[in-house]
């Protein structure tokens, strides 16, 4: 693996769709995000094509992991994300495409932009406005601030605000009342 | 017809586990308190302005 060191999310906001998109097909596909269980670990490793341990990030009891999966098709995990609710905003740990789903040979598309409008959605519902806070890659930081709307706070730390969060969520959850 | 832009970067999605800084966990907090009091601001002027 590159630098698990060098801190800082690196995924692309390839597409804002409030669904997955199979790029071959062009289908649209229903997406429902739900918590991981341990069960799922089995599928989720390093082995299986997977960057980062998911299994360490389920052991930080303050964090909570989230799997992004089509309806009707559950058992396929298609990407992950580790949030934390901090007492003021919602901290995005890590955000990772399932490995059929990454780069130029990806399957689905909208993956990544999916589970960050989940993000904002549940910094709603914990009464933190939409507030999103997160470590970027310094040549990303450009691209989150075009396509998510985020605000480079300085340094690595990026913010989705609130107005940026209600744009997500209206992509992603246009049918969702708070 | 407006023609939509799409940014294309050739990266996968890696990042890393490693938790915040003592200093950047400050600075976000400080900022969110900031936006707070800014957003309840307007409220307590208005209620000056009438007593």
């Amino acid at each position: 693996m590159e630098d698990n060191e060098n801190i800082g999310l690196d995924f692309e906001i390839d597409e804002l769709t409030n669904s997955v998109r199979n790029v071959i097909t062009n289908d649209s596909f229903q997406t429902t995000v739900s918590i991981i269980s341990k069960a799922d670990l089995k599928t989720i490793t390093k082995r299986k094509g997977w960057l980062f341990s998911w299994r360490q990030e389920l052991g930080f009891p303050e964090r909570d992991v989230f799997k992004l999966t089509i309806i009707n098709n559950q058992s396929i995990i298609q990407g992950l994300i580790s949030l934390e609710v901090k007492p003021d905003h919602v901290y995005m740990h890590l955000v990772e495409s399932a490995p059929f789903n990454k780069g130029k040979e990806k399957i689905y598309s909208g993956v990544p932009g999916n589970l960050v409008a989940f993000a904002c959605k549940l910094s709603f519902q914990r009464g933190h406005e939409g507030n999103i806070a997160f470590i970027s890659k310094t040549q990303l930081i450009n691209h989150y601030i075009e396509s998510l709307g985020a605000i480079h706070f300085g340094g690595r730390l990026m913010i989705i605000d609130t107005k940026a969060a209600l744009k997500l969520m209206n992509k992603y959850y246009s049918n969702l009342t708070l | 017809m407006k023609k939509k832009n799409k940014i294309e970067l050739n990266v996968d999605f890696i990042g890393g586990q490693k938790p915040l800084t003592k200093e950047e966990e400050m600075k976000l907090s400080e900022y969110f308190k900031k936006r707070r009091k800014k957003i309840a601001r307007p409220t307590t002027r208005k209620k000056e302005l009438v007593n």
